[in-house]
Formats: structure tokens, sequence, C-alpha cells
């Protein structure tokens, strides 16, 4: 009779742990942030381009007579809206390259550091045509350190874009990327950058699940030497449509064309 | 006994030597007079040779084309002095002016991490719009320093008094020490400044730094706030310096952390 019972009690028993799962909700997977889809058709009235010099590597950029070549390059071309360079280190108490370049070509140059100690700044450079009342930065001490402009893009219809860059070396960096970008990307921030090919999928992934309306594209080279990938981080109504590698002398540079999806 | 107290009280001392760092900085004020006498090369020259760590600049020009200093015609101020004397500059905008701009710079010889142009207010509209330039910059201990360059309004006492009210209130948002420094077309007996900077550190003297010519009045400043952060080592207004209308003011200030 006990054991009867006791079979009555597990069968009891067994039938409500099937009731209670089968009533849970179920199990909803975050599978991350994902941008819908740009138009596959590009508007060229919408599109603006900047010119970014790189060597991809943890080399300086300027390493022998190549400021008289982008000088020239600058002054006989008005088409790009901005023009970064990276590494374009400067050393406390001597002209840097960005300074020399904005005095020779007349523009704004602005100059965001990556790392900093008592008599050489790492950085990179930036060069402006129109007069800027901004220069935006943060920095998080050992950390990360942002920095970039607002401007007006000279599209169809105008519009104001806070051009910034920074430098990307370690996966710990990502969470302060987030924090100085904030919630999503909604004020027009167009991010160009470096990250270290060996992170650049890890940068994927964390943003995929840390920011929200943005695209981010990576533009790398096979060439021997380089480390590193050139990334543009746009808020989801920008598109990065394609990066094109060209070279000022021996200055390797990527002309970046982003459209806005207006 | 005897020597443990004083081993513990030299480590006391020590610590708190260690802990409360002071920073000595170099600091100028520069009204250039939109460059009607003397040429840019000269005053880069002149501002290397003080080794600043920072200045304020003033009658900046920005590519315009003066009559009255047409060796400067098309001359972007802050980039040429930048390029001259080594350091960043960066520049802000007050007015259009002959096909250029003229307004204030700032030129640091550390790196700037954020920078604004901020629009004084400017109730009489005959007036000319006047501006502040703000920069915060990073020092090589990485503590950050905002530095503000400006130019008041010449012509009413009333519209000065408004400025600097909008100044110390634009301030309050900055947690950082601030160093202002400038032109204030205002004399160290006016209310204006008797009144709107007693929350601030005078770093200069009552040496007189207008004009050149005829010195007759006091009017370029340099401030620090809040007041108990800063120090004087000492401060200097180079009368033998014509490069301009103004004397330039340099102080080097003791900033404790």
């Amino acid at each position: 009779m006990k054991n009867i019972q006791f079979k009555y009690i597990a069968l009891l028993l067994v039938g409500i742990t099937c009731f209670t799962f089968s009533c849970k909700d179920p199990v909803v997977v975050d599978e991350g942030y994902e941008a819908p889809a740009p138009p596959s058709e590009i508007n060229n009235r919408n599109t603006f381009t900047v010119e970014f010099y790189s060597r991809l590597n943890e080399e300086t950029l300027f390493q022998d007579n190549e400021i008289d070549l982008v000088v020239n390059h600058i002054n006989n071309t008005t088409t790009s809206l901005a023009y970064l360079f990276d590494r374009s280190d400067a050393f406390i108490g001597q002209t840097s390259p960005v300074v020399e370049i904005g005095w020779r070509t007349r523009t704004k140059s602005f100059f965001v550091q990556n790392t900093l100690n008592e008599s050489f700044v790492q950085g990179t450079g930036m060069i402006v045509r129109p007069i800027i009342n901004v220069f935006e930065g943060a920095a998080i001490p050992d950390t990360l350190f942002v920095g970039g402009c607002t401007l007006m893009a000279p599209l169809g219809n105008p519009v104001v874009v806070a051009l910034i860059t920074c430098k990307l070396d370690d996966k710990m960096q990502f969470p302060a990327l987030v924090k100085i970008l904030g919630d999503g990307l909604k004020t027009n921030k167009i991010m160009i950058g470096t990250v270290k090919q060996n992170i650049s999928a890890e940068m994927k992934e964390y943003l995929k699940y840390h920011l929200k309306d943005f695209r981010l594209s990576f533009y790398a080279t096979n060439t021997a030497g380089k480390n590193r990938e050139i990334f543009i981080l746009t808020p989801v109504s920008f598109v990065a449509r394609e990066v094109v590698s060209n070279n000022i002398g021996n200055l390797p540079m990527y002309q970046c064309k982003i459209e806005y999806l207006n | 006994m005897r020597f443990r107290k004083l081993f513990l009280a030299l480590t006391i001392a020590c610590c708190a030597a260690l802990s409360a760092q002071i920073t000595e900085l170099n600091v100028m004020s520069f009204n250039l007079r939109f460059g009607e006498l003397s040429s840019l090369e000269e005053m880069a020259s002149y501002i290397s040779q003080q080794q600043p760590d920072i200045v304020a600049l003033q009658e900046c020009d920005w590519k315009t084309t003066r009559e009255r200093a047409p060796k400067q015609a098309g001359k972007a101020f802050v980039n040429e002095l930048a390029y001259h004397t080594g350091m960043f500059g960066i520049y802000g905008k007050a007015i259009d002016y002959r096909g250029g701009y003229y307004g204030v710079g700032i030129l640091s010889k550390y790196p700037v991490i954020k920078s604004e142009r901020v629009l004084l207010p400017n109730s009489n509209p005959k007036n000319e719009q006047r501006t502040m330039l703000i920069a915060e910059i990073e020092m090589p201990d990485q503590s950050v320093l905002t530095f503000i360059s400006t130019h008041l309004e010449v012509s009413s006492a009333q519209a000065r008094k408004e400025q600097i009210r909008f100044i110390n209130k634009r301030i309050r948002k900055i947690k950082t020490p601030i160093i202002l420094a400038g032109d204030l077309n205002a004399t160290p007996t006016s209310e204006e400044i008797q009144q709107g900077f007693t929350k601030w550190f005078n770093a200069t003297d009552t040496v007189l730094t207008f004009s050149t010519m005829k010195p007759g009045i006091k009017i370029d400043y340099i401030y620090g706030y809040p007041k108990e952060t800063f120090s004087l080592v000492k401060t200097a207004v180079d009368t033998e310096c014509k490069l301009s209308d103004h004397f330039p003011v340099s102080s080097v200030i003791r900033l404790k952390k």
C-alpha cells in the first residue's frame, strides 16, 4: 500500500515539474544590435570623403620629407572634408607635423593624443577646412583618448557631424569607448581610427552587445608589416561606402567615402 | 624614543609633500594688435624666448586683409605662431572681418584635449561681439587644466560687468583648476574688476600694460580659480617689448593639487 502511495506522489511531482517548465516564458536569446542594410545605390550628393593617413602599424607616420607632399596635395585638392594623420607624433616644445601642415595649408589643425609623457605625445593630427568652434575630446586616463571636432558636412542638405578619432590597442578599451560614445550614436558622431587586427573581431562583437543604432566597418590590407586596420563607426543614419587605398609619395593614404542616409 | 618621534615626523612630512603635488606654469597674456606693429615671426621669436607653457592671445586675425596691417594679409595668426614657437595652437573667432575672422587664440606647450569658443553676452548690437576661448589642456602628469583666453568689451563698463558675470556663471560647470588670461579692458580699480574677480587669484601686479607708446592703464590680467589652488612665484610686464600696443604680461604660477 505504502509502495503505491509513494508511486502516486512521485508521479504527481513529475507532473508538477513538467507543468512548471512548460509554463515558463520561452528563452529569448539576445543577438545584439544589427543595423538594417543600407540602400544598395549610393546617393553621391550625400557623400563626403575623409582622408586617413596611416602606416597601419606601430611606426610613426612622418619619417622622411612626406610633409611637403601632403601640403602640396592638400593645397591642390579641395574635395576632402578632413584629413586625419594617424601617429603624427609630437615632441613637447617642437613644431608638430600637423601644426606645420596647418600652417602651410592655412587650415585648422588639431591634435588628438593617444599617449603622453613629459617630452613625447603619440597621437592623431586632424586638418579641417571650415572654421571650427568646438574641439571635443574625452580622456579616460591610462585607458583611452578620444577627440575630434564638429563641422558642417557640405552635403545635398548640409549636416553637422562630429568627426572623431581614437586608437584601440587592447580590448580593455572597449568599455571606455562605449562610455565615451554614450547612449547609441544619436549625435552624428563619426569615428575613424585604427584598431589592432587581433582584436577587431572582438571589437565588433563587443559593440554589437553594448551599443545601438550604429554601423561599423573595417578596412585591412594584406601588405606585410601591417598589424592594424582602419575602423569606421557611424550612426545608423550614415554608412561607410568605400575605403580606397592610395599613396601620397610613399605615404599610405585611405580615402574613406561616407554617405548620409537621410 | 626621541629618534623615533623625529623619524615619524619626517615620514609624515615627506608623505604630505608627495601628496600635495605642485606644478609651476609660466603663463603669458599678449594682445597682438592684429600684427600692425611687428611681424608674426618677431612675435613668435619673442614668445619662444619667454618659454611660456601657455599663452592667451587677443586681437588675432585669420586670413583678413587690413589696410593698417598689409603685411599680415591672408595670414592665420595662430597657425603662424604655433608653427614658429613649436606649440599647439587653437583659435576662437569673435567676428567676421575683411574676408576672414578676428578673435582670440591660445598657444599651449601641452596638447589640448578639448576646446570651445563661447560668445560673450552682447546686449548692445552696436558693440563688437566678444568671445572667450576655453581649452582643456593635459599636463605631463596627466592632470587637466582649463585655460581661458578672452577680450572684453572696450566701450561700456556695464557690458563688461555682464560679460564677467557670464564668465563666472560659465566656470561653475568646470571641475578642474582654471586660468583666465586676457585683455579685460578695465583697470584694477574699476567696479567690474573689483567685484567680478573676488573669487579669483590675481596673478599679476599693477604695472601698466597699455599703451606701449604712452603707458597709462593696466587692462591685461592673469587670474586663477579657485583662489586657494594658486600661488604666485613671479609676475612681470615686459615694458621693453614694443611689438604691439600692449605689453605682454607673464606670470609664473604655482598650482597646488
